[in-house]
Formats: structure tokens, C-alpha cells, sequence
């Protein structure tokens, strides 16, 4: 069964429909490339089935919960336990050292300090970052400020990992170190992922490749051997 | 969720991380807690020492009989002997001292010392007679009441004899009206610890001794009358409503007591507004802060909405962050208040003495009641600046923040000003209704309020018209520096709204008060004509007991420099329950010599003219314009005036202006005075010399003769009034000037955070090959365009708060028609103060900025 359905999405700002007509579905284990052009509708398509935003048209069902029909807490809920976000600008906490940043999702979710701590220590170790835990975010690179981010996005154990250009601001190297470490950390937390890009070579680290011209669908979703 | 763990590294560590801001919130707060509390404690602190010399030491009794004009005749307790099983009474007489070597005022109390102990039942009904005078070693009992026998003997409170040192035995040189005396330590009243301390400046005195001192023999001022225990309230009203004169007042302990309060309450509530000034300023500089703090951090509110933080969390978060320095601060600005406090107090108890009567406070006292409404209040105007700010960070979209980084929303200033030109004109339009009964001039408040606020919301739109300069301008730093304000952001606009707040008031209150100055100089010009005004030493306002004896006016009169003398006498009296002014003069002598400022009524010598020679039958006299608005008497009416025979008719011929007093006043002929209250001792004298006498050589001359009398020249006392009004405003000026710190401060904040902003731009100008002058030169003409903003909308918020200052709560307030000043020079002064104050302050801040590096991670402690 899907984790992520989307049926005939669509966004309009103004009179203008950014985004229409898209239909996907995503398995547990799937990794999503969501590829196209700057202004294409990319960022919003990963808004909205985030649940970061709303769509004008269609649904989202994430785990057979539509997520378009309720409630702002409730979806503030299910951004808390079921989704993990990854962004292009890292955002993490300036006054949380890295080990707090992963911490502070099982903060909201309210786990004990024991199982915290053990998971935190877990991620560390698949970032290979356990030597700069108690680090502040300023003092770190771009690319381990990514590594952090993408441990944060997987420590409450989502059900879909969504990461808005998660390279864009890294050069290339730490870029491709980023994929390769979302592609193995996705499988191994059996989490979808959906990755937007502009970049096709980060699109074809994925199984699947979403195209988006002018927030339409460019034929069906491809499937990467 | 633990929310302490959310609360330490989100909020406290934030506090750390940005020193510098959270410093300046907490001035801020600090500064405007501390303002209010001051006036509140000088206040209640003068009031209290007010109300004491009203009440002097009579906090036991239940009420208190007064004649409505006028002493009463000792001769009436007599008869009350039946009633005292029931009752006790107490005999009260009041005077006035003044220290020979100070001329420091001090209250006299006469009261019954020996009939006192056989009366009271219970110690706790009367201060008297639980603060003992202290026992010599051995002394008893009896040895007080032998002491009393000394007819100059004084029992002094601790707080006296603690300051002065003089201890029982110990002589006190000074006068009492005129007349030089010296006083005897007989015992000292102890503070006990269940009661308020005694106020310094009261001396206790047995009745007859001071009826001797002050010439009134058989003659008291009022009787304190206490219910006995075993006896029911109700019986005992009932007792004493039929068995005492009906020519006389009763009224409850309580009522006399908050009369102090009553009168002065003009006074006091307008200081109390004045230091809303700087917790209302302070305010929108929280706003601003928090406002600011919230948008920096919008990455963070955008990430905890992703991570899926509950909106109210992230509300709580910012509130959270409010209250801590809400609490902090207050608690600040409560140490600061208090320091300050004792700096206005003086001003303040000065003020009260001159207007009202003797106020001798030397010391804010700690109220803690005060105090914790201060320190609510600075955490209320906390929480409420950070309220709209934290409900738009649990709502913040997370979307377009954390894609493309923060942006600074810029505001829709057309609507801004839009509304605020509305509210602007609201407040115009409803502070001119028509006061509506029962005279409380709320709708002239609420304009007043409505401009305050619509000028600061207006002071946002003046910020697009530089905007077009930077976009018309060819200049590149004209550009850069004046194009942002074509598009102001929250930050832009709460500085220019709270510097226009700070100088509209400044501007609206400094008008008023040049209008007051300018009113109050053409009245003494018009008033003042005599050569010499003569008066008891420690004679100070309306209020004051120092009397003239009869023999010295006859005798100054008799002076061979002297042409003519204007005796003038001056008693309180209640009309209708309120408190007021009966006096008189000599108006055949000042009928060719003077004039005074009518009101109503036409040409001052017509009037005098009139009331001289009217039949005695029918007696006329002039009003006070503050008397005719208190007590809604017209020209030409009748008044009906209490004397001790009984209610006598006045017909209203004139209506002056007299700005010395705010109780009002009635002038009438001073033989028909003399003939209704059976009284001829002058408060003043205004003597005029023979031609060819020399003022100074006379004053000095005649100040020899008469050493318990102040002896000033017409100059010197229009240097007095000028003195007693410049400190009148004192605090008003002092308050002004920390409203107008205050808002300094926020834009140099503003620009700080408008600044960090523009990092990137800075940085890129740099390394264009632009120097850290021209940056900062960028960065000042940026916060100049703020300044002016808020200067021209603070000025026009000025000049309409001191329209409805002067012509309605002026008159409303304190009874007086002011004529209206535009004072050009002042408001050019105050223009230009504020524009240097905001070029000083921004050069440091400027520099600062110009060396801003665009990686943000470092200079963000700032």
C-alpha cells in the first residue's frame, strides 16, 4: 500500500495555477526525484505533500490520512511524527549545539531522555559526525550542517523524508556525499524519500524521477533501472 | 514535549547569544517602569505628608465638626457635656510655625493635652495618646503634665528630633505669624510600630497655650469626635446630628482626610499621565524589539512549524522570552524608580505646598503597593508588546521562509497611514464634543489618546515621501540610504511611530506650558502693581495660617515712606461640601492703582467702583474663574456665602482670572469682611510707597523693623511666582526628556536591526570599494529619514494635543482659561535637540554597522 498518494494536485496563487494535475504514489522503500526547472513548481509540490501548505484542488493522503481536511494541529501532529523535512538552507537551531538539533523533534514528540539520547547517538554514528556533537551549528561546515539536518529530519523515524534541494547549497562534492547519505539512511530507516532538485545527476541517485515543466507532470513517473 | 528543556535553549540561551538587545529591552522596560514609579512614590509620598498636616494627630476619631467659614467658639462644648457618655471630643486649634534659621514651615496643633487623658478609653483610638512622649529616667507621669505648664512648651515627633538631634529642654527659635517666639521641647512623640510615623514638621501643644500664641482665644478650628466602643455607630450619628449646632459640619474622619487627596488630584493625575510617557514609549519599543526579534528569527518559528511544533508552544516560547524580561526589567526599573523618587519627591511636595499647603515630605517612603503595580504594569506592557508578535510566529508560514531565507515583510504603509490619519481625525473631532455632565472630561482623554495614536501610525506614512528623494535622487548614497524607506518594514515604522509619540507629547505639553507661562506673566503684569507685598515669614500659597496682627498693618500703614496700603484677607470656606476661598482688600486703595484680569464683568475699576459704593444691604463681589466653573456660578448671581450668623447673599460683579489658586476664590470689600467673620488679621500686605521712595532702600528697611515678616519688592515677587511655576513643571520637563531618551534609544535599535539586515549589502558595497564612512553615512541619513518621519508627525501630533490641552483640559482640570502660545522657538528647539540626540546616538551605531561581514554567525551577538 502507498505511504504518499497524491490524486490531481493543484496550487494556485492569484489567478495563476502554479501546480496542476499531479498524481503520484509513493511505497515505503521508494526515493522520489521531483526534477525541473527554477519557478516550475517544485518546492510547492514538496509543501504540499508535506502538509506544509494547502492544495486548491485534489488531495494528499499520507498513511490513508487525507491531509488536506484537517485540522492545523492535527497536521502539525502528523508533521511531528510521520514526516521528516530536510531544507536547502540547512535551518538549523543557532542555540542548540548538533546533537541538540537531532534531539529537538523527540523533544516535541516527548521521549525520555534515555531512548533520546540512544537514538541521538545512533544518528551521530550513521553520520559519522559523534566528534562534533557538542559543536554549535555556526561552528560547523555547510555539509555537516546538511548531515546534521538530515539526521534531525530522520530521528523521529518518519514515515517520508522530504528534502528540498538538499544540495543546493553545498558544493559538489559535499553534495553527493548528501545523496548518498539520504539514499542509505532512507533504506535503512525504510523511509520514502522525495528529493527536488533542478540537478539531474542528483535526480538519478533516486529510483524515480517526477518531471515538472510549468507545474504540470511531464508524462508519467519515470523509473530509473 | 519538556518544555523546559525547550525553554532553556530556545529562549534563555537566545538571551545570552544577543547580550546587547536583551540589554537594551530591558532599559527599555527598565526606564519606563521606573518613571511611572517615581511619580507614584513622590505622590503618594507628598500626599501622605498632606494628609497627615490635614489630619494632623487625629487618626482616631470617627469625625470631625468645622465651621463652614471661620473658627469655631470654644464655648459650644459646654453645652455637649451630655452627649460626652456617648462620645469623647477633641478640641483641635491649627497654626503655622517657621524656623528662624530656614524659615522651614512647620504645622502647629493645639490640642486639649490634659482633658485628653480622662477622655479616651482605649489607647488605640488616638495616636496622642499612644505615642507617649518618651520618659525621662525616673520621670513620671505627672511630670509630663507639669511640663505642659510651660505656656511655649511643644511635644515634637521622633522623625524631628532625630533629624535636628534637639531633645526634650531644647529651644526652638522661629516665628509664628510675625511674631518671633521661642519654643521648648517639652516631650517627644514616640512612633509606634502598628501606626504610621508621625510627619516630621508637626508640633503638638496644649489648646490654650496656642490660642495665646496666635491671638484667637476661646477660638478652635475644628473638634475630633470618636464614637466609644460600647456605643452603636448609628445611635451615636443619630446622637450627635441632633444635639450640635446646626451652622456647623459634620462629616466623617475619612472625608477630611481624603480631601487632601481630592484637591491635589488634578495635580497629581497630571504627573501620573506625564509618566505614562515613558512606559508608553517604552512600550512601542518593546513591540519593536519583540516584533524584531520575532521576524530575525522567523527561520527558527518557520522551523519548529516544519518539525511540527504546536502553534501555542512557539506562542508560549516568545512569551516566555516577554516575561522574563518584563520581570527583570520591572524589577530593574523598581531600584531605579525608587532612587528617582527621591529626587521628585522634593518637586513634587514643593509643588503641593505652594498650591495647596504644607506638604513637607523630604523622602519617597516604599509603598509596596506602589510597587507592585508598577512592576505589573511593566510586565502587562510586556506581554502585551509581545503578544501580536508571538501570535505571528505560531502562525508563521513556514513556506516562503525556509526556502528562499528570511525576508523582512515591508508593511502596507498606505494603509497605515490610512487608518492613522482616520484615528487622528476621530481624536480631533470627539475632544471638542461638548463636556457632558457630570463634567468629567473623558471624551477630551479619549481624543487625546486617539491622536497620540493615529500621529504614530501617520509618522509611517512621512517615510515614502523620502523614499521618493532616494528614488528621484541621482546621488548613489542618496539612493541607497533614503529608497528602503519607500518601502517601510515593522522596523521603520515602530521607530518613527514612538519618536513621534516622545515629541508630540514633548511639543504638546511644552506648548501648554508656554501658554500657561505666557497667561501667568500677563496676569502678574496685569495683578502686580504695588511697590512692596509684605507677609508673615513662612508664608507660602493660598492655603497658609500665617496672619498679620492688626497693630503691625496699622503701624506699616502709618509708615512715614508709605502712601497707602492694601490690606488683604483670605479665609477657607466650604461651599456646597467642597472647599474654597473667601478674601477681601482694601479696594478703594486699589481702585486708582490697579487693575486685575477679568474674565467677565468688563473694566476692573467699574467693578470696584461698584462694590465700594453699593448699599451694604446688598454687598457685591468677584469670582475667581476657577470658582465660577467649580461651582457654576455666573456674572450677576446670587451667591450664598456662609458666615458665622448665618448664610449671607453676594452679588457676582465680576469674574477674574487668578492662577495662584485652583479652589477658586471670592473677593468681596474688606470692612464688609471684617463685619461678617469678625476678623481683621491680614494674610498680606501691598503697600505703596510714597513717589520718591527707593524700593530696595524701603524693602530693606522695613524687613529690620519687622524681622517676622518677609518684606519683597514687586520684582522679587514675580520672580517668586516665576520660580514656583518653572518647578511646577519641573517633573513635567524632566519626564519629557526621558520620554524623548527613550525613543533615541529605539531608533538607534531600529537601525541596528535594519543594519544587520543588510549585511549583504553592506558587505557587497565594501567590497565595490566603498569605505566604512560612506556606509555610514548611508546607514544615518537611513535613520535621519526615520528621525524626520517621526519628528513631523510628532510635531503635528504636538500642536493638536495642545489645543485640546489648553483650551479643554486645562480649563476642565484645574479651572483656567489659558491663552493659547505657539511657542516657534521652543518646538525649533526641541526639532533640534532631537536631530542632534538622533545624529550622536546613530554616528557609534553607523560606524558599528559599517564594519559589518556578511557571514551573520558572527556579528549576530550584537
Amino acid at each position: 500500500m502507498p505511504v504518499l498518494s497524491a490524486r490531481r494536485l493543484g496550487k494556485r496563487y492569484a489567478e495563476r495555477w502554479v501546480l496542476s494535475g499531479i498524481d503520484l504514489d509513493l511505497e515505503p522503500s521508494d526515493r522520489l526525484a521531483i526534477l525541473g526547472p527554477s519557478g516550475c513548481g517544485k518546492t510547492t509540490l514538496l509543501n504540499l505533500l508535506g502538509g506544509l501548505d494547502r492544495p486548491d484542488e485534489g488531495c494528499v493522503m499520507l498513511e490513508n490520512q487525507d491531509l488536506t481536511n484537517i485540522t492545523p494541529s492535527e497536521r502539525s501532529r502528523i508533521r511531528r511524527e510521520r514526516i521528516g523535512t530536510i531544507f536547502q538552507f540547512f535551518h538549523l537551531i543557532p542555540t542548540l549545539t548538533a546533537s541538540e538539533n537531532i534531539e529537538l523533534p523527540l523533544q516535541l514528540l516527548g521521549w525520555s531522555d534515555s531512548k533520546i539520547q540512544e537514538r541521538v547517538k545512533t544518528l551521530l554514528a550513521s553520520i559519522g559526525l559523534e566528534a562534533r556533537a557538542h559543536a554549535w551549528a555556526h561552528e560547523l561546515s555547510g555539509g555537516e550542517q546538511q548531515r546534521i539536518a538530515v539526521a534531525r529530519a530522520l530521528a523521529s523515524k518518519p514515515a517520508i523524508l522530504l528534502a528540498d534541494e538538499p544540495t543546493g547549497n553545498l558544493d559538489q562534492a559535499s553534495g553527493l556525499n548528501i545523496l548518498g547519505l539520504l539514499s542509505k539512511l532512507a533504506t535503512q530507516e525504510s523511509t520514502a524519500l522525495v528529493i527536488v532538485t533542478h540537478s539531474e545527476v542528483a535526480a538519478k541517485t533516486c529510483q524515480k524521477i517526477l518531471r515538472l515543466v510549468d507545474g504540470k507532470m511531464q508524462g508519467s513517473i519515470e523509473v530509473i533501472p | 514535549m519538556k518544555w523546559s528543556w525547550l525553554s532553556h535553549r530556545l529562549v534563555i540561551r537566545n538571551f545570552r547569544k544577543e547580550l546587547g538587545r536583551t540589554l537594551l529591552a530591558l532599559l527599555s522596560v527598565a526606564l519606563g517602569v521606573s518613571v511611572f514609579l517615581a511619580i507614584r512614590l513622590a505622590n503618594r509620598s507628598a500626599i501622605s505628608s498632606f494628609t497627615s498636616f490635614t489630619r494632623g494627630v487625629g487618626q482616631g476619631s470617627d469625625y470631625v465638626l468645622r465651621s463652614p467659614v471661620g473658627p469655631i467658639d470654644e464655648d459650644i462644648l459646654a453645652p455637649l457635656n451630655s452627649i460626652r457618655s456617648s462620645v469623647w471630643m477633641r478640641p483641635v486649634l491649627e497654626g503655622s510655625f517657621s524656623l528662624k534659621s530656614s524659615l522651614e514651615s512647620f504645622q502647629l496643633l493645639g490640642t486639649d493635652l490634659v482633658g485628653l487623658n480622662g477622655e479616651i478609653e482605649d489607647e488605640s483610638e488616638t495616636d496622642l495618646r499612644s505615642n507617649r512622649p518618651e520618659a525621662d529616667t525616673g520621670a513620671s507621669a505627672l511630670s509630663f503634665y507639669e511640663s505642659l505648664q510651660n505656656p511655649n512648651g511643644v511635644l515634637v515627633t521622633q522623625a524631628f528630633s532625630d533629624s535636628t538631634g534637639l531633645r526634650k529642654g531644647s529651644a526652638i527659635e522661629g516665628f509664628i505669624d510675625e511674631k518671633p517666639v521661642t519654643l521648648v521641647i517639652t516631650g517627644i512623640l514616640q512612633d509606634q510600630d502598628n501606626r504610621p510615623a508621625l510627619e516630621r514638621n508637626l508640633f503638638v501643644m496644649d489648646l490654650p497655650a496656642l490660642q495665646a500664641l496666635l491671638g484667637r482665644p476661646k477660638q478652635l478650628d475644628r473638634i475630633d469626635i470618636g464614637i466609644r466602643s460600647y456605643v452603636q455607630p448609628a445611635e451615636a450619628e443619630r446622637l450627635l446630628q441632633s444635639s450640635l449646632p446646626k451652622s456647623l459640619i459634620l462629616e466623617p474622619a475619612e472625608q477630611r482626610a481624603s480631601s487632601g487627596r481630592t484637591m491635589s488630584a488634578a495635580f497629581r493625575f497630571n504627573l501620573t499621565i506625564l509618566s505614562l510617557i515613558a512606559l508608553a514609549v517604552g512600550g512601542y519599543l518593546l513591540f519593536q524589539s519583540f516584533d524584531s526579534t520575532v521576524n530575525r528569527r522567523r527561520d527558527l518559528w518557520a522551523t519548529l512549524v516544519a518539525l511540527g511544533c504546536p502553534p501555542v508552544r512557539i506562542q508560549s516560547l516568545v512569551l516566555l522570552e516577554s516575561l522574563i524580561l518584563g520581570s527583570l526589567g520591572s524589577f530593574l526599573g523598581i531600584g531605579l524608580g525608587w532612587l528617582l523618587a527621591q529626587g521628585a519627591v522634593r518637586g513634587v511636595s514643593q509643588t503641593l505646598d505652594a498650591l495647596y499647603g504644607a506638604s513637607a515630605a523630604r523622602q519617597a517612603n516604599f509603598y509596596w503597593g506602589e510597587v507592585g503595580f508598577a512592576f505589573v504594569l511593566g510586565l502587562a506592557t510586556c506581554l502585551l508588546a509581545a503578544w501580536i508578535p508571538a501570535r505571528r510566529a505560531s502562525i508563521s508560514s513556514p513556506i516562503q521562509f525556509l526556502s528562499r531565507g528570511s525576508e523582512t515583510q515591508p508593511i502596507r504603509w498606505t494603509r497605515v497611514f490610512g487608518i492613522g490619519s482616520a484615528i487622528f481625525i476621530f481624536g480631533l473631532a470627539v475632544a471638542y464634543l461638548p463636556t457632558l455632565p457630570p463634567g468629567v472630561a473623558w471624551h477630551a482623554y479619549l481624543g487625546s489618546f486617539s491622536i497620540i495614536l493615529g500621529g504614530s501610525l501617520v509618522a509611517v506614512g512621512c517615510m515614502p515621501l523620502f523614499g521618493l528623494i532616494g528614488k528621484t535622487s541621482q546621488t548613489w548614497w542618496l539612493k541607497l540610504s533614503l529608497r528602503p524607506l519607500s518601502r517601510p518594514t515593522g522596523r521603520h515604522a515602530f521607530a518613527a511611530a514612538a519618536l513621534a509619540v516622545a515629541i508630540g507629547m514633548t511639543v504638546g505639553m511644552g506648548i501648554m506650558v508656554k501658554s500657561f507661562e505666557g497667561t501667568v506673566q500677563a496676569w502678574i503684569g496685569t495683578s502686580l502693581h504695588a511697590d512692596l507685598y509684605i507677609a508673615p515669614i513662612g508664608a507660602v500659597g493660598a492655603a497658609s495660617k500665617h496672619r498679620l496682627d492688626p497693630k503691625t498693618a496699622d503701624a506699616i500703614e502709618q509708615d512715614v515712606a508709605v502712601e497707602a496700603v492694601d490690606r488683604f484677607q483670605i479665609l477657607p470656606i466650604d461651599m456646597n461640601g467642597s472647599s474654597s476661598f473667601i478674601g477681601a482688600g482694601d479696594l478703594a486703595v486699589e481702585l486708582s492703582r490697579r487693575t486685575m484680569m477679568m474674565v467677565e464683568g468688563g473694566d476692573t475699576k467699574a467693578i470696584f467702583k461698584d462694590i465700594i459704593e453699593r448699599d451694604v444691604s446688598k454687598p457685591g463681589a468677584i469670582i475667581s474663574e476657577t470658582f465660577s466653573r467649580r461651582f457654576g456660578v455666573r456674572l450677576n448671581q446670587s451667591l450664598l456665602v456662609p458666615t458665622p450668623s448665618g448664610g449671607k447673599k453676594l452679588e457676582v460683579l465680576g469674574i477674574f482670572a487668578d492662577y495662584g489658586n485652583e479652589r477658586g476664590s471670592i473677593i468681596m470689600h474688606r470692612p464688609i469682611f471684617v463685619d461678617w467673620f469678625k476678623d481683621d488679621r491680614s494674610a498680606s500686605l501691598a503697600v505703596y510707597l510714597k513717589p520718591g521712595s527707593q524700593v530696595d532702600v524701603e524693602t530693606k528697611r522695613l524687613a529690620g523693623i519687622y524681622p517676622g515678616l518677609q518684606v519683597r519688592s514687586n520684582r522679587s515677587l514675580r520672580d517668586e511666582v516665576s520660580r514656583i511655576f518653572n518647578q511646577t513643571f519641573a517633573i513635567t520637563y524632566a519626564l519629557e526628556i526621558i520620554g524623548c531618551i527613550v525613543a533615541v534609544i529605539g531608533l538607534v535599535q531600529a537601525l541596528l536591526g535594519l543594519a544587520l539586515k543588510r549585511r549583504n549589502e553592506i558587505w557587497s558595497l565594501r567590497s565595490l570599494g566603498a569605505t566604512e564612512r560612506d556606509i555610514s553615512w548611508i546607514l544615518i541619513i537611513e535613520g535621519l529619514g526615520i528621525a524626520l518621519s517621526g519628528l513631523a508627525a510628532g510635531t503635528l501630533l504636538g500642536l493638536a494635543l495642545s489645543r485640546i490641552l489648553v483650551d479643554i483640559l486645562n480649563p476642565q482640570v484645574f479651572g483656567w482659561t489659558l491663552k493659547f502660545v505657539l511657542p516657534w522657538s521652543y518646538i525649533l528647539m526641541v526639532a533640534g535637540l532631537s536631530l542632534v540626540a538622533v545624529v550622536l546616538s546613530l554616528i557609534p551605531a553607523a560606524r558599528w554597522s559599517a564594519q559589518l561581514k556578511a557571514d551573520r554567525k558572527i556579528e549576530e551577538g550584537a
